[in-house]
């Protein structure tokens, strides 16, 4: 072109603050058909999951692994990020046969026989066959939902992953007592990652009738796993998407490859009267963003205000391009959440950077080995409405 | 192929060939971006999903200092074969070359301000969608044979011509930009979307663990557009413009894409016949990328564990290099992932040809990093953390580097690195020159956590004995080892997990007939004990308010308030206190600075009181 050199000048004119713009308004977008074709024009759908009085969500366990250290070296040791979740010879699919070299048929070939009720007998074949046994937690939170007549409703999300630490976490919390009597109406599980989903057994032994939503995306093994657990209730597959399931309370699935070879996560919606949305989640590897504008984009919710958030608060599902967009600290400010209860993959350093920078974070205890106070730690509750 | 494809996408989304195609491009790119080391080969740099809608995605690719779109258009099923069309897009930085080439109209939106925040979310923006297409990709899956190909179609040069001209507004009043009839746009598309092609067809090779088994290449004749005089923009024949089509197959049976119209066979290629020269040197004929398994991106499990800092000094030829070396191999031996920053501080190391990076990678491999800085460090060891996430950062200073220099520096980075360590090599041999004739060397040792005396076994007994003790009046406390070839275990050297704490040092040996030397200027260190736990915000204050001439306190002690002792640690503008892992039983500091004693004196009284 020949008038390139000019034309590098006045664009730079732009950089500069100095506004330059086309005259007559008649340059080549005016005459595109692009402007009239756009197929997906994101529109509010704005969806009714109707409404609830409160929502209080009790931390069950947020501790999924005691040592970051001795994790990040069995999944290197294994063969990296992208190996099956089910041959790394965690707990409690082991073989002996030590890091990487498991599958998940040889290790439930060990304990099937026990599941869902004999979990102490099952545990001492699981450590004598894993690796790394006591570096293994879980997470789980208790979700109760008042209705608006004031009626309670009760859900699970997640079931831990070690047995032994999340039938402990349970007997402190009183969801064992709580599933006995038939108080728990479901369990969601939110992806197959093993430190949510492995623990699966522990709600069985109290409940092996309770209802089960899982995301679409389980693998052969996974959907096999509740199977041999003993699980004798219903099973939905949640497809992409939303889900309602009860007046205030739906369930969103994003098909998204996530780490170890899972796909797919389920995170809840709840709308809380006169207060707006609240959300719960276990891992969020859809990233917050994406979360918060799929709400905004798929459900009608009070006073259009975002008002909680509880569990944990993925950075971003991937490396973004802009480390320097990338903070998620900035990006949960434009939201204006009311009521921040984060913990498990946020990241302590994350939890406190958004105390610093002014958030209304509720801080924890730091008991029953959760690490720091600036996450809703184990055993902690946080009440929404 | 099954299993390798079950890696990528459940059963559930497999079992739906429309779906499968859809969704086999994000895939590809997510589960290679999952991990540094591959992800870097492969030539990603980052990717996003679009927030807003659920059919784009950005992604930067290494060699492009622009970002790519990708926004799903169509996906369908016939004959149990499944196909997805997705649109590509090229938003280039404002300070691109290949900016020129694309419409004005594109030019001033790529020079304003949200600029970036609009490419987000490109799917939202008609106008972007409308001005920075610049190729088709297609993804076709047949799970009969669990057979995928991907499809790039572009023209080699998109030439848009303005009927009526174009003026553009600027602060020196009107300026036409384009004559009546002139060239407003003239894009090479091909050529733009070449890498990302690349990069997705190598991320294809890796997760498949096959090279593709066929290629083949289409020209046809392209067109060329208009616009202007009221109608709407409009095809023209054009005598330059061929269109060019690329599908590389994988277990792929089924006849291979062909674009429509009057297209050429140009190429026509299938294993095992040898690789067509023109593609010889592609990136996808490899699918094993060794020894990327170890680098791990952190965030993806929600771990925020900050990396350690080791600074590396030395004079020219103490051995730091196989040093290094050694060090890599024993952390890459546990899985353990090191970055290396080889750079003089403030010393411009590159030309900053770099697409505006901070920082050139000039060797990756099984446990390593190898950077050069171009610029700040600062800038640099965030994108490099954030690309890498190494355990470990080890900042390689040359010779004649001042690690006094360098402190005030590394503190202002404690919000990313967990100082550990400067380590500091001499070589037996040449280091009672060195230290005679250079402050510099002197510097180096007094400001060592840890020292090694390397190539031990060419000195004699006395000579190593007199560096000893020289090394000693200037370094009393520092832990020293004597090695070869710079061998020595990480362990040895820091303590398992890096948790060895200093030790109180030892009494000052001087040489015979000789008493410490005393320059003007000189750093010196004093080391102060307490009998007595002491008041934590006392301590605090004090660490606060040490003067600027104070480089290094580092030391154990007892808190009034705590029941184990604290290991302190402190360089200018930042201190830790962290509890020590096991008791010695000793409380002490070490102050190490220009005139220590007395700041050393200050510090003892201000903390008795």
């Amino acid at each position: 072109m020949s008038d390139n050199i000019k034309r590098r000048d006045f664009l730079k004119g732009a950089a500069t603050g100095v506004g330059i713009g086309l005259l007559g308004a008649m340059g080549l977008y005016s005459y595109s058909p692009m402007r009239k074709s756009h197929f997906q024009k994101a529109e509010r759908k704005m969806a009714d999951i109707g409404v609830c009085k409160s929502i209080k969500v009790t931390n069950i366990s947020e501790t999924s692994w005691f040592e970051n250290a001795v994790l990040m070296g069995d999944i290197k040791g294994a063969g990296g990020l992208l190996v099956n979740q089910y041959d790394y010879n965690w707990p409690p699919f082991g073989n002996g046969k030590g890091l990487g070299k498991g599958s998940y048929e040889d290790g439930m070939a060990k304990i099937k026989h026990l599941l869902p009720d004999r979990l102490d007998e099952a545990w001492k074949i699981i450590e004598a066959n894993c690796v790394n046994v006591d570096n293994a937690g879980g997470y789980a939170a208790l979700i109760e939902l008042e209705q608006m007549d004031g009626a309670k409703r009760k859900f699970l999300l997640d079931s831990g992953w070690s047995y032994k630490w999340t039938e402990e976490c349970f007997k402190r919390e009183g969801i064992d007592k709580m599933l006995e009597n038939k108080e728990i109406e479901a369990l969601f599980f939110s992806h197959e990652h093993f430190d949510h989903y492995w623990g699966l057994p522990v709600t069985l032994k109290y409940d092996p009738e309770i209802t089960i939503y899982i995301p679409e995306g389980f693998y052969p093994e996974g959907l096999q796993y509740i199977k041999d657990c003993g699980h004798k209730g219903k099973l939905i597959t949640v497809k992409p998407g939303l889900q309602k399931i009860i007046p205030g309370m739906s369930s969103y699935v994003f098909a998204i490859p996530i780490i170890c070879r899972v796909y797919g996560e389920q995170s809840l919606y709840f709308n809380v009267a006169d207060k707006g949305l609240v959300s719960v989640t276990g891992c969020c590897h859809q990233g917050i963003i994406r979360f918060a504008e799929t709400a905004y984009n798929e459900i009608k919710y009070e006073n259009d205000n975002c008002h909680g958030i509880y569990g944990g608060l993925h950075i971003s599902p991937f490396d973004d391009w802009d480390p320097k967009y990338d903070d998620l600290v900035i990006s949960l400010g434009k939201y204006g959440f009311e009521r921040i209860g984060c913990n498990h993959c946020t990241g302590v350093l994350c939890a406190k950077k958004f105390i610093t920078a002014g958030y209304p974070v509720i801080e924890g205890t730091a008991q029953y080995r959760s690490k720091d106070k600036a996450y809703l730690g184990n055993g902690d509750t946080i009440t929404f409405g | 192929m099954q299993t390798k494809l079950q890696t990528l996408l459940p059963p559930a989304v497999l079992e739906d060939p429309e779906v499968a195609a859809a969704e086999l491009p994000r895939a590809l790119m997510a589960r290679t971006n999952f991990i540094p080391g591959v992800r870097h080969r492969l030539g990603w740099r980052g990717m996003r999903d679009c927030s807003a809608t659920q059919n784009g995605l950005t992604v930067r690719v290494t060699g492009k200092s622009g970002v790519f779109g990708l926004e799903a258009e169509s996906a369908s099923m016939s004959d149990n074969v499944g196909r997805a069309a997705f649109r590509l897009y090229y938003f280039p930085d404002p300070t691109e070359e290949v900016i020129e080439s694309y419409s004005v109209q594109a030019g001033i939106i790529a020079h304003g301000r949200d600029y970036l925040d609009r490419v987000r979310d490109f799917t939202q923006h008609d106008d972007l969608r409308a001005l920075f297409g610049i190729a088709r990709l297609e993804s076709t899956y047949v799970p009969d044979t669990s057979g995928i190909c991907l499809t790039l179609t572009a023209v080699n040069c998109d030439e848009i011509r303005s009927l009526d001209g174009l003026v553009v507004q600027t602060p020196e009043g009107p300026v036409q930009a384009i004559e009546p009839g002139g060239v407003d746009q003239n894009l090479p598309c091909w050529e733009t979307a070449w890498p990302l092609f690349q990069a997705l067809a190598a991320s294809a090779s890796y997760c498949l663990g096959v090279s593709p088994d066929r290629l083949e290449q289409y020209t046809g004749l392209g067109t060329c557009r208009v616009y202007g005089a009221g109608l709407p923009l409009r095809w023209e024949q054009s005598d330059t413009a061929h269109i060019l089509n690329l599908s590389l197959g994988y277990s792929f049976e089924e006849p291979l894409p062909v674009p429509d119209g009057d297209g050429q066979a140009e190429l026509v290629w299938k294993a095992p016949s040898p690789i067509p020269e023109a593609f010889a040197n592609a990136p996808w004929w490899d699918p094993n990328i060794p020894g990327a398994k170890n680098s791990f991106d952190k965030r993806t499990m929600g771990i925020t564990d900050k990396p350690r800092l080791i600074v590396l000094t030395g004079f020219l030829g103490a051995g730091k290099t196989s040093f290094l070396a050694r060090f890599i191999e024993n952390q890459a031996s546990k899985g353990g992932f090191v970055a290396v920053i080889q750079n003089e501080i403030g010393q411009k190391g590159l030309d900053g040809k770099l697409l505006g990076q901070h920082f050139a990678v000039t060797e990756v491999d099984e446990g390593c990093v190898c950077c050069t800085l171009a610029g700040s460090l600062r800038l640099a060891l965030a994108d490099i953390l954030s690309e890498f996430q190494p355990d470990f950062v080890v900042l390689e200073t040359t010779g004649l580097a001042n690690p006094s220099n360098l402190l005030q520096e590394i503190a202002d980075l404690d919000d990313m690195l967990d100082f550990a360590s400067v380590t500091t090599i001499l070589d037996a041999v040449n280091a009672p020159n060195a230290l005679a004739n250079h402050e510099v060397a002197r510097s180096q040792v007094r400001l060592a956590d840890v020292l090694l005396l390397n190539k031990i076994d060419q000195a004699n007994e006395a000579d190593q004995n007199a560096l000893c003790a020289l090394v000693r009046e200037l370094n009393p406390s520092a832990p020293m080892h004597h090695t070869m070839h710079g061998d020595i275990s990480p362990a040895m050297l820091y303590g398992v997990n890096f948790r060895q704490r200093a030790s109180r040092p030892a009494p000052q040996l001087f040489p015979m007939g000789k008493a410490p030397s005393h320059q003007q200027d000189d750093i010196s260190s004093a080391v102060i004990s307490f009998d007595a736990p002491l008041d934590r915000a006392q301590f605090s204050h004090q660490a606060e308010s040490l003067p600027s001439h104070i480089l290094r306190v580092k030391g154990v002690v007892d808190f009034i308030d705590a029941s184990a002792p604290e290991v302190f640690q402190y360089v200018p503008g930042s201190y830790s206190l962290t509890p020590a892992d096991a008791d010695t039983g000793e409380r002490f500091l070490v102050v190490i600075g220009q005139d220590a004693k007395n700041a050393a004196k200050g510090l003892f009284a201000a903390l008795q009181s």
